[in-house]
């Protein structure tokens, strides 16, 4: 085909002048249009600068504390905050509200992250206080002030990333002494974790510890509170003498709280903040806490009680009418940190943006982009050298060639997410062929443990053996029967008279599995708990056969699903023995002494140092080599450099043929007619001559692949870690999912803006890297780029 | 021997000798393992293609079989679009298409008119220096990771909208994702289009200046036709890395699947929809969690017939001037 002619009778007519309009019009709107793309350019730059400079630039020394606390009206319930007057006192909870994102609330172990709009863990916390209503104003307006007499305080739970137990130690001291809030006043009783629920919660996480010491006639610490299935208030208990004054005891490290060894993963750590007198709120206002107020991560409440944390408005909770809130802003002078470099470098992500820091999202694009390198290159410019300069002669076998090539250039264009799908079935759960990842099929280099605190507190761990290795499946297999029985009962209501023998049969599949389970537990509660969730469950399929009235189905369903929960924390729990092999935090052999509840503890301290009550509570954790390995890949670094990888392979290899091709032909026929074999050719003669610009395509391709969030998104969604990965199996989080998630901030305009400046900032840190890697290309094409022909 | 040196006539042959004994016996066995190596690595790519289908098309199969019950009646003409646990889940994919399609227009409408011009201009007016500074330029602007867009659209261009030219938008939109995607779809318009202008022979245009044509008439009516299979290829490409696009809608245009023209509103697009409930969750296997092999797999069809078409196109009507 050749263009069309001109078309010259109207050329012809069409005066000279108006051409020479069109031909000047037309350019106008030419250098125009060009403007504009590359105003636009300009004015996405300078927004992005402009949001980060107050991060980078001026650096603030003190500042209201972005920690809000909401006061929960707890112990006073029923009062109405408009009658709340002067002198009266309200206790309740104090929250430090730095909840406000999304997508806190991970860890390798924990059990309770619920992404599907149920309760995160508590990372944020929680004391317990009275304040005394100073003064209100017309308006509704209060001050509050600590009360006298129960002398404030408290004790608060913030989310810090790591408190050293030193610090952490010392803080609480400072608390308990001025601390005189004696919330169990039973102090000769004899509190057992074993017995208040809430406490393992806590301690199934394994980050929180907590004991009583009952042989010193008070009760020091207690981990208890209100508990949902996932959310948990940590009390302090701590003695008072007959003056109301702090006994002295307390000061000298009863309190037993703390950080226990490499178990924090930054969620949250507990740090006691010191309401002394001094401090004094400024004029709030009361009000009720009403739906509105809910924004995800907020408190729901059921009956009255803090039943957890909603994440979304949208999941309806309900919420009771006889609490009110307060918000008041922390008055404590801070110094914002924010604005030197180095810390957004450096620190880890914060929930408050302010002081929010990058470190381990760098070092996590860092690794994903290393690993992702490593497996595309060699592949890319393997198949590239293939298609290339093997080119077949054979007919059929160049039809195939021409296939594979057409194929190259269809995966390329392929949205990076597919890829995400792709990557998220396939290399995070290997198709489910090996079991699920928390729980894996192969693993290589780890030891997994129950932490315990001891009598003196020591760290102990009782490691897992093989067989209660397995608990995790049995975890999940009551995890899916609940599922299941959910699911059957929603659908029952919604089909009546459809609960068919599919069904029954499925719910006994499900029944003789946790039979078998049953046979391998070794206590006898959890075993009894255990049939009690069988009966239930039982009970449930028959109703399910019968009669359909939704809410005794329901309320079946959820009685099943208790009953299997309790199982869940039985499962969980080893049982100890006397004499039992346990490790010290340093790894160092210990023989663990058991004491059985009514016995007295040993007095020697090497002997206290390795006891524990028969009763006590663990939490699970792991210790992990360098070469850790597992199938399946689960959330790791390797699962995601691996589907990045799949993202820039087709970029790659078209890019490194195209280089290829540039290489003059001459000089492969000069090496051929040297007597060179082809694979002489390639690796003499075309590779080196090539090797320049496959390096600048390469890098192109690995600067795409440090920016690309979505297939990241997709199979790691947003975790939130405190620390870059030490192996290849390790949780991360990459730089633009962390520019993400800080866009994904509240309405709340004052914390939007911050975020957004935050979010700006790791922009500029993101650009500053693609920059280098764009220079480097350009540099690498510039140096070596010599006419071959 | 060798070791004697003394003449190169003496040393040349015998080490040719000995070279190829060791060839003879080696390097074939080299040859084939490399080949093979390579061919195993081309084969890779072929791998993961077949993966693709495969996965998207056996997981999009139990998701029709799955005791929820959704047909692909329902799926292909269900208006609604409400996989959420608790209410009544309707499993109809056009709420989704319409997000999708609705800021694929939009960014087409921005990209198409911005990146023609744009490449016209490059190629037929720019002085050679100029354009040598403004292809980068906007190469730099296909470099950017789509976060940073996502963030612009949501710091600079909804409040630009709403508030500068007074248009009533929502917090999230349809019509900032759009902008923002066409804005990325920019130099992959421009670019590849000038690339197609480029390639028209300099005779061609030497022949219509010489019959009296101006520099309009040249580029318009001579090159631009020449050009046009490349064009619309790279206009095919655009269209399909708009509709492939995930960070930016993620984050601008909301997570409400509705069919609407308005783009003032809250929409949800197919890839937005996956990111949403994926996330990193493999726990789930319930019929929203297969939900998203199957929005994929049209997702994935949709893009690969847009790309069949292109790569088409610039093979099947590229004018050849030999």
């Amino acid at each position: 085909m050749t263009p069309k002619t001109p078309d010259f009778s109207t050329m012809e007519i069409s005066s000279m002048g108006k051409r020479k309009m069109f031909d000047r019009g037309f350019l106008v709107i030419c250098v125009i249009t060009s403007l504009v793309s590359i105003a636009i350019l300009a004015v996405l730059l300078a927004s992005i600068f402009i949001n980060a400079m107050p991060t980078f630039g001026s650096h603030v020394d003190t500042f209201e504390s972005d920690h809000r606390w909401l006061v929960v009206q707890g112990q006073n319930e029923g009062n109405d905050p408009e009658s709340v007057d002067q002198g009266d006192i309200i206790q309740g909870l104090f929250i430090v509200e730095n909840f406000k994102r999304g997508g806190l609330g991970n860890s390798n172990d924990t059990e309770y992250l619920d992404r599907k709009g149920k309760a995160v863990g508590p990372q944020k916390l929680i004391g317990i206080c009275s304040m005394e209503v100073e003064s209100k104003d017309s308006e509704g307006y209060v001050n509050l002030v600590p009360a006298k007499g129960s002398n404030n305080v408290v004790e608060i739970a913030k989310q810090l990333d790591a408190v050293p137990d030193e610090d952490w130690t010392s803080d609480l001291q400072a608390v308990a002494s001025s601390a005189t809030m004696v919330m169990f006043e039973n102090e000769s009783a004899e509190f057992d974790l074993a017995t208040i629920k809430t406490s393992e919660t806590l301690y199934a996480d394994g980050k929180l510890a907590g004991t009583i010491e009952k042989d010193q006639g008070w009760s020091a610490v207690l981990v208890a509170g209100h508990e949902s299935e996932s959310f948990s208030v940590l009390k302090l208990a701590l003695p008072t003498d007959n003056t109301g004054k702090l006994s002295e005891m307390a000061r000298i490290g009863k309190v037993r709280v703390r950080k226990r060894a490499g178990e924090f993963q930054g969620l949250y750590s507990v740090l006691a903040h010191n309401l002394g007198p001094e401090v004094s709120f400024k004029p709030v206002k009361l009000r009720r806490f009403g739906e509105d107020d809910l924004c995800r991560g907020d408190l729901k409440f059921t009956d009255s009680k803090l039943a957890g944390l909603s994440r979304r408005k949208k999941n309806g909770f309900t919420l009771a009418d006889n609490f009110n809130m307060v918000y008041c802003p922390v008055p404590e002078s801070t110094t914002n940190t924010a604005g030197h470099i180095k810390h957004f470098l450096t620190e880890t992500n914060k929930s408050v943006p302010s002081e929010v820091g990058i470190g381990p999202a760098l070092t996590g694009t860092l690794w994903v982009c290393l690993g992702c390198a490593l497996f595309a290159l060699p592949l890319g410019i393997g198949t590239a050298v293939f298609l290339e300069e093997f080119k077949p002669t054979n007919r059929i076998l160049r039809f195939f060639h021409s296939v594979i090539q057409l194929n190259i250039t269809n995966l390329a264009g392929v949205p990076s997410i597919v890829y995400g799908i792709l990557g998220l079935t396939a290399f995070a759960g290997m198709f489910g062929l090996f079991g699920i990842a928390k729980d894996p099929f192969v693993e290589v280099g780890a030891n997994h443990y129950f932490q315990y605190l001891s009598e003196s507190n020591k760290s102990i761990l009782v490691p897992i053996t093989d067989k209660s290795r397995r608990d995790g499946r049995r975890v999940d297999l009551v995890r899916k029967s609940q599922k299941h029985i959910f699911r059957t009962s929603v659908q029952g209501i919604k089909i009546p008279l459809q609960i068919d023998d599919a069904a029954v049969a499925k719910h006994q599949h499900f029944r003789s599995e946790l039979v078998s389970v049953e046979g391998s537990l070794h206590n006898d509660d959890a075993i009894a708990a255990h049939q009690k969730a069988i009966e239930k469950m039982d009970a449930l399929i028959e109703q399910l056969g019968k009669a359909f009235d939704e809410d005794t189905l329901l309320d079946a369903a959820k009685q099943s699903e208790l009953a299997l929960r309790e199982l869940v924390n039985q499962i969980k729990r080893p049982t100890l023995v006397d004499g039992m092999e346990v490790f010290s935090a340093d790894n160092e052999p210990l023989k663990l002494n058991v004491v059985q509840p009514g016995e007295d503890l040993p007095t020697d301290k090497t002997e206290l140092a390795v006891t524990l009550r028969s009763t006590a509570v663990g939490g699970p954790m792991s210790k992990k080599a360098w070469y850790y390995f597992q199938l399946p890949f689960g959330r790791s670094v390797l699962a995601a450099s691996l589907t990045l990888m799949l993202v820039i392979l087709p970029v790659i290899i078209i890019a490194s043929q195209e280089a290829l091709r540039a290489v003059p032909p001459s000089l492969r026929e000069c090496a051929l007619g040297l007597g060179s074999t082809p694979w002489q050719v390639v690796r003499n003669v075309t590779l080196p001559a090539a090797i320049p610009s496959i390096m600048t395509g390469a890098i192109l391709a690995m600067s795409r692949a440090i920016g690309e969030a979505a297939p990241i998104l997709v199979i790691c969604g947003i975790l939130f870690v405190t620390s870059g990965p030490t192996h290849l199996m390790d949780i991360f989080s990459i730089l633009p999912i962390q520019i993400y998630d800080m866009t994904q901030l509240p309405k709340d305009q004052e914390l939007m803006i911050n975020a957004h400046n935050v979010a700006a900032a790791g922009i500029v840190v993101l650009l500053a890297i693609l920059l280098t890697f764009n220079a480097v290309a350009i540099t690498i094409r510039q140096w070596t780029q010599k006419p071959l022909s | 021997m060798a070791t004697t040196a003394d003449t190169t006539t003496t040393r040349v042959p015998e080490a040719l000798e000995e070279k190829r004994l060791r060839k003879l016996s080696v390097v074939r066995a080299k040859e084939w393992i490399v080949k093979s190596g390579l061919v195993s690595c081309t084969l890779f790519s072929v791998l993961v293609t077949a993966a693709i289908v495969f996965l998207l098309f056996g997981q999009t199969v139990t998701f029709f079989n799955l005791e929820e019950g959704v047909t692909l009646r329902e799926f292909f003409t269900g208006l609604e679009w409400n996989p959420k646990l608790g209410s009544e889940k309707h499993f109809g994919i056009w709420p989704l298409i319409n997000g999708t399609f609705l800021v694929t227009l939009i960014a087409i409408l921005v990209a198409l008119p911005l990146g023609l011009i744009t490449a016209v201009f490059l190629s037929e007016y720019a002085p050679r220096k100029l354009r040598a500074v403004l292809k980068p330029i906007l190469e730099v602007l296909a470099g950017i990771p789509t976060v940073v867009y996502g963030f612009f659209a949501l710091t600079v261009i909804t409040p630009f909208l709403r508030d500068t030219m007074g248009i009533p938008l929502d917090f999230f939109n349809a019509l900032s994702a759009g902008i923002a995607v066409g804005i990325l779809c920019i130099p992959t318009v421009s670019s590849l289009s000038e690339d197609a202008l480029q390639a028209v022979p300099r005779h061609l245009r030497e022949a219509a200046y010489g019959l009296g044509g101006t520099k309009f008439d040249v580029a318009i009516k001579v090159v631009l036709p020449a050009a046009l299979s490349g064009i619309v290829s790279a206009f095919l490409l655009a269209i399909a890395r708009a509709i492939g696009e995930t960070m930016i809608v993620v984050m601008v245009a909301g997570a409400t699947p509705r069919i609407t023209a308005n783009p003032t509103q809250q929409i949800q697009t197919m890839t937005s929809y996956i990111t949403n409930t994926a996330k990193g969750d493999l726990s789930n296997f319930g019929v929203e969690y297969f939900s998203i092999y199957a929005v994929a797999l049209t997702l994935f069809v949709i893009t690969l017939v847009l790309t069949l078409i292109g790569n088409y196109i610039r093979l099947r009507f590229r004018e050849s001037y030999q």
